[in-house]
C-alpha cells in the first residue's frame, strides 16, 4: 500500500512539475524576446554612434544576460577566416539554448543576410526593423503568456490527478 | 606574418608557400578579378600560383570574384558600415597600417561596389631611415617646416613616421619635442584600439582616421603640439589647414606626391603653401633621399 501511495505521489509530482515547467517556457520566451530587443538596441547604438566593428560590438554584448548568442558569433568570426558574419550569426542562433518559437527564430534569422555587408544607413535600418518585429513578437508572447501560462500549470496538476484516479 | 591571418585560407596557403626571403621583401600584393595573384618587391613584379611558386602569367590560375569578396569581408572585419567613408575613397587601412587600395564600380551615392581589384601595400617600420636627415630639420632648436616628396610607393610614409619618431624622442643635439600626427589613413602610426602599432616616439599624439582639414585645427586647439606631422597633402582644404598650423607657430612636416618640387608647385591647390616650407626632400624608387632647395620660389 505504501509503495502504491509513493508511486501515486511521484506520478502527481511529475505531472505537476511538467505542467509548471511547460508554463515557465511562456514567461521565459517573453523575457528572452525583451532581452534580445534590448541587446539589439545596444548593437544599433554601437553601430550608429561609434561605427564599432561587428566582432568587437558583439563581444561587448556578450557581457549582458543572453549575450552568449552574440559572444559566440564574435568568437566564430575571430577564429575563422572562412565564415561570413551571416553564417556565424545563424550558427550561434541555432546553437543557443532559447525558449523561442519558430516564428521568433524566423524574425531573428531575418537579420542574417544583411549582417556586416551593408552600408551604415542600411545596417541601422535592418536592426531597427528587427527590433520592431521583436517588439511585436514580445507583445504576442505576453498575450500567450497571459492566456496559457496558468492553463499549462493547471493542466499538469489536473493531468496528475486524472492519472491518479485512473490508476488507483 | 600577422597580416596573412586576415586573408582567406587559400590565399594564406599561397603566401605561406613563398620563400621566406621573399616574404620579407613583399611591398605589394595585387589581386585582380580574373588575373593571377601578383607580388611586387621593390622593382620586381611576378605572378604566383596557388602554392606560392612564381610562375608565368599564362599558367598561374586566375583569382575569382569570390576571393575578392571574402578578402573584403575579412578586411572590413565583417563591418562594411564601419569603413563606408574609406571605401568611398577607394581604400581601407588594415590593423598594422597596411593600406588596401580598391577598384570597382563607383556608384552615384559615393559607394564602391563590384570590387574588381585590390592592392595590398605592406607597411613596415624602418627605424633609423630618417637618421641622416633629422639634423637638417632643426635650426636653432626649432623644427623647420619640411616637405617630403616622392611618387607613390617610394617610402614617404615610412620616412615621415621615422621623422616623427626622431623628433618626438630626440636625437644627438636635439632633446625632442611634442609631436602630433594627423593620421587620416591610419598608415603613419597604425593605431589599433587607441594604441599606435608602429613606433612614432614617446612624445607623440595621434589623431587617427580624421580628415586632415579637421584633424590639424583640432590638434592645434587641443594638444598644443610643437610639430604636426601629416601624410599626403593635396587638396585645397589640406593646404589651408597646413597654412593655419604654420601661422600658429607650429612646425609642419608633410608629404605629397611628386618627383620634384617644381611638380608639386604646379598643383594649384598647393601652390600657395609650397613656398612656406623651409626644407624639401625627395625620395626616388630606390628609396634614396635627396634634399632639394626651394630656391626659385
Amino acid at each position: 500500500m505504501l509503495c502504491k501511495l509513493a508511486g501515486a505521489l511521484l506520478l502527481f509530482v511529475g505531472c505537476s512539475g511538467w505542467g509548471f515547467s511547460y508554463a515557465r517556457t511562456f514567461s521565459k520566451r517573453v523575457e528572452e524576446l525583451e532581452a534580445l530587443e534590448g541587446l539589439f538596441a545596444h548593437l544599433e547604438g554601437e553601430i550608429r554612434y561609434a561605427l564599432r566593428p561587428l566582432p568587437s560590438a558583439l563581444e561587448e554584448l556578450g557581457n549582458y544576460p543572453l549575450g552568449q548568442l552574440f559572444a559566440e558569433t564574435a568568437a566564430q568570426l575571430q577564429h575563422s577566416t572562412e565564415l561570413t558574419a551571416s553564417r556565424a550569426y545563424l550558427h550561434a542562433l541555432h546553437g543557443a539554448d532559447l525558449h523561442l518559437k519558430k516564428e521568433d527564430y524566423r524574425v531573428l534569422e531575418s537579420l542574417a543576410p544583411s549582417l556586416g555587408i551593408c552600408d551604415h544607413q542600411t545596417q541601422q535600418d535592418r536592426i531597427t526593423a528587427l527590433r520592431k518585429r521583436l517588439e511585436l513578437q514580445s507583445r504576442l508572447a505576453r498575450e500567450d503568456c497571459g492566456k496559457y501560462q496558468r492553463l499549462a500549470g493547471c493542466l499538469g496538476v489536473l493531468g496528475g490527478v486524472f492519472l491518479l484516479i485512473l490508476l488507483l | 606574418m600577422t597580416l596573412w591571418k586576415l586573408f582567406p585560407e587559400e590565399l594564406q596557403t599561397c603566401l605561406a608557400g613563398l620563400p621566406s626571403s621573399l616574404q620579407h621583401r613583399i611591398e605589394e600584393i595585387r589581386l585582380r578579378n580574373g588575373a593571377p595573384l601578383s607580388i611586387q618587391t621593390g622593382e620586381d613584379s611576378f605572378f604566383v600560383d596557388l602554392a606560392g611558386h612564381p610562375t608565368a602569367p599564362q599558367t598561374a590560375p586566375p583569382i575569382g570574384a569570390d576571393w575578392l569578396h571574402r578578402c573584403l569581408e575579412q578586411f572590413t572585419r565583417h563591418s562594411l558600415y564601419a569603413y563606408e567613408q574609406e571605401l568611398g575613397q577607394g581604400f581601407l587601412t588594415l590593423e598594422g597600417g597596411h593600406r588596401v587600395g580598391l577598384c570597382g564600380r563607383y556608384t552615384a551615392n559615393g559607394h564602391l561596389r563590384d570590387i574588381s581589384s585590390m592592392n595590398i601595400r605592406i607597411a613596415r617600420a624602418r627605424i633609423g631611415v630618417a637618421d641622416e636627415i633629422l639634423p637638417l630639420l632643426v635650426a636653432e632648436h626649432r623644427v623647420l617646416h619640411t616637405l617630403i616628396l616622392s611618387p607613390p610607393g617610394c617610402g614617404k610614409t615610412t620616412l615621415l613616421r621615422d621623422i616623427a619618431r626622431g623628433l618626438s624622442n630626440g636625437f644627438p643635439g636635439y632633446a625632442g619635442t611634442q609631436v602630433a600626427i594627423a593620421d587620416e589613413r591610419s598608415e603613419l602610426a597604425a593605431c589599433a584600439h587607441g594604441k599606435p602599432q608602429l613606433d612614432v616616439g614617446m612624445r607623440c599624439d595621434v589623431l587617427d582616421g580624421c580628415p586632415k582639414e579637421i584633424a590639424i585645427p583640432m590638434l592645434l586647439r587641443t594638444m598644443a603640439p610643437r610639430v604636426i606631422v601629416t601624410d599626403e597633402i593635396g587638396s585645397p582644404a589640406d593646404a589651408v589647414s597646413v597654412q593655419e598650423a604654420m601661422n600658429c607657430g607650429v612646425s609642419v612636416i608633410a608629404s605629397a606626391h611628386a618627383t620634384c618640387w617644381q611638380e608639386v608647385y604646379q598643383r594649384p591647390s598647393l601652390r600657395e603653401v609650397i613656398p612656406l616650407f623651409a626644407r624639401c626632400f625627395v625620395l626616388n624608387r630606390q628609396h634614396h633621399v635627396r634634399q632639394e632647395v626651394l630656391h626659385a620660389l
